[in-house]
């Protein structure tokens, strides 16, 4: 109990960089000292285990091919789960903490050491994967069209991404506010994928859920070129994804317009990331990635019913307290928006 | 009678459907019936890319929440579900 509240507490990233090295050099002989003597005496001398970084709490849960949630919990052995998409999750969900706790400084979903609990094999040949508001769940696909949604780990990284909009800007899940949603989601999902595989913005393939929709020529939705991620699928047909204002869709907002095509209109605002990260070039973490983060945490400039035209200003205005006025990443944004379509 | 489902939403964004004929009498039960699982008419405040389902019966359109559906009518939802393309 102790432990869970000294782990959850935020420390910043240099904090932890000095930790590290401090260890280093400390670590070899107190090794054999520690591993000697139990908590209590470690506790007397001042020391406090795992108190020194903040760590993830992952737990993996199985639905057993039923609907209620979380379901069991699943235990990891020293090799890892013996369940494929339990191992798979649980490395997902590690890589994406990874990214916001080192890169952006945020421990967890919440900002504060939530664990991040994932729920496997949901339902009968369940084809979708989801945030449901306390957590990530996981089908199994129907085999034919879809495979395991445990497939990719951007899809992780997205699901896990709703997650932290919860406790940030809230997005309204409708209309232009919706997609932006969606994007901010597709976008720290393809840097979970990018950092994980040490891919630069050429590398990449920028696109999302490569694997889970079955077929080499497939994937679920491309960044760098929205609209392509699949053409002529027998069962799909064609992408139906935008990468410019022109061709925004205007659908109801209904079900039945899955809210004003939150899952289309997201085509934009993602186009304009994969262009200001391509045009900044490097990782794309390092650099558009930053700016993207701070602007989707920034509550004031990103309101629950944020436009398109918000979403700019809150990067453009980033990017100037980031990297300054007259910087490549400042730059890169407007051309981002700029060849999106979006003033 | 036609009875149709739509699905929409769900991570890939697809809209689906799939359609059944039943007798008239089935048609009103199921209107009736589904009532209670109906979903209310605005984006969901926390969940995120679920799939939403829409029953469409004659001039009668129900939204409605997959996980509340009466026992009774699981077989047929499940049938359409099971056809959706």
């Amino acid at each position: 109990m102790v432990d869970k509240l000294v782990e959850s507490g935020s420390k910043t990233v240099s904090t932890r960089g000095i930790e590290n090295k401090f260890r280093s050099y400390r670590f070899r002989s107190d090794r054999i000292f520690f591993s000697a003597v139990g908590d209590s005496v470690r506790a007397s001398l001042g020391f406090r285990r795992r108190a020194r970084t903040a760590k993830p709490v992952l737990e993996v849960y199985t639905a057993g091919n039923n609907t209620s949630l979380p379901g069991r919990l699943l235990k990891r052995g020293k090799s890892g789960y013996s369940d494929k998409d339990a191992e798979r999750v649980y490395q997902g969900g590690m890589h994406t903490w990874n990214l916001y706790y080192e890169m952006f400084g945020r421990n967890s979903i919440d900002g504060n050491g939530m664990a991040i609990i994932q729920s496997i094999h949901y339902g009968v040949k369940y084809q979708n994967a989801f945030w449901n508001g306390r957590q990530m769940v996981y089908g199994d696909g129907d085999g034919t069209i879809f495979g395991s949604f445990t497939s990719d780990v951007d899809i992780i990284g997205h699901e896990l991404t709703h997650g932290v909009m919860q406790y940030s800007t809230n997005l309204d899940y409708q209309s232009q506010s919706g997609a932006l949603n969606e994007s901010f989601s597709d976008v720290f999902g393809i840097m979970v994928k990018q950092r994980m595989l040490n891919q630069d913005v050429k590398a990449s393939d920028w696109l999302i859920g490569a694997n889970v929709l079955i077929g080499d020529e497939y994937a679920i939705r491309s960044m760098k070129e929205p609209g392509s991620a699949y053409r002529n699928h027998p069962v799909l047909g064609s992408d139906p994804q935008p990468a410019t204002m022109a061709d925004y869709r205007d659908l109801p907002n209904t079900p039945e317009g899955d809210w004003g095509g939150v899952h289309i209109n997201s085509g934009i605002p993602n186009f304009a990331f994969y262009v200001a990260a391509f045009n900044r070039g490097g990782y794309a973490w390092n650099t558009i990635g930053r700016i993207w983060y701070t602007a989707m945490t920034d509550t004031a400039r990103m309101p629950h019913d944020a436009t398109f035209a918000m979403a700019r200003e809150a990067t453009l205005y980033h990017a100037r307290q980031l990297f300054g006025e007259g910087s490549l990443e400042l730059n890169a944004v407007m051309q981002g928006w700029k060849e999106a379509g979006v003033e | 009678m036609k009875i149709r489902l739509i699905q929409t939403g769900g991570f890939a964004g697809l809209t689906r459907s799939a359609e059944i004929d039943v007798r008239e009498e089935e048609a009103n039960a199921l209107v009736q019936r589904l009532a209670s699982a109906a979903a209310p008419h605005q984006p969901p405040a926390n969940v995120r890319d679920a799939f939403n389902h829409v029953l469409v019966i004659g001039d009668k359109r129900i939204p409605f929440s997959l996980e509340d559906t009466p026992e009774e009518l699981k077989p047929t939802i499940d049938h359409l579900i099971a056809n959706l393309s």
